[in-house]
């Protein structure tokens, strides 16, 4: 996506336009994913369940993936809960800018089609199944991608591979480096919002 | 326990705080699918 909206191909406006279609696709399917997932845990009465019930199932399975995470960075993988697929890079022939962007920003967005990088993804659809969460839980997973993301579009050396005359370190690399730091915090907090569920059981 | 009438403080904590979990979880899932492939 970099080259879309650094490179010298497309005007100012496509730029602009493909980085909006990009964003508001990623926080719109996130949105509708979890929204998905709220609505069908409360038609098949998971949200009718006791309050303790849905707090104690939420703590376990926050600890399960926590042991998911663990494992995957010790052996240097990604989420085992995840499939192994990326939106096809063929389309950037086919398609405009703003197009792509807008298909890339969806698949991505829904969260569940796509690599994981962690489970955590996953603890958050198990909270909003058990409504333990509000229907809307995806505007905070979309904007925490979108934003950023958009941001790195706009100011990340990656773009600059479009047009630089001399070869240019995108920096992906590095930046993919840090998976296994990055892992170790989504396992530390669905360590700790496990153990905050089950501290709602026991401690009256 | 976290019954609404038997124990309305506990209730209103998980009612509380849960979203609040969830909320952070997802900002933290999402900002981490910065470093997928």
């Amino acid at each position: 996506m970099g080259p879309f909206v650094q490179g010298p191909s497309h005007r100012r406006s496509e730029r602009v336009r493909a980085s909006l279609a990009l964003g508001a696709a990623f926080v719109g399917a996130a949105t509708a994913v979890y929204a998905g997932v709220y609505l069908i845990g409360g038609l098949v009465g998971l949200g009718d369940l006791p309050t303790d019930s849905r707090v104690g199932l939420g703590a376990l399975g926050l600890f399960a993936l926590a042991a998911l995470d663990v494992r995957a960075t010790k052996r240097s993988t990604y989420c085992p809960l995840s499939l192994r697929r990326q939106t096809p890079k063929s389309l950037v022939q086919r398609r405009s800018a703003t197009l792509v962007a807008a298909a890339w920003g969806f698949d991505t967005g829904l969260a569940v089609t796509t690599v994981r990088v962690a489970a955590v993804t996953w603890g958050v659809v198990l909270l909003a199944g058990l409504h333990l969460s509000a229907w809307s839980v995806g505007v905070a997973y979309g904007a925490a991608f979108a934003v950023p993301f958009v941001i790195m579009l706009w100011t990340h050396r990656v773009g600059r591979l479009a047009w630089s005359p001399v070869p240019v370190d995108p920096g992906l690399e590095s930046m993919l480096a840090r998976r296994a730091p990055i892992q170790a915090i989504p396992a530390g907090l669905l360590i700790s919002s496990g153990a905050l569920l089950a501290g709602l059981i026991v401690v009256p | 326990m976290l019954d609404l009438v038997a124990d309305g403080p506990a209730m209103l904590t998980a009612e509380t705080l849960t979203p609040a979990v969830a909320f952070a979880l997802a900002a933290v899932a999402g900002f981490s699918q910065l470093f997928s492939p």
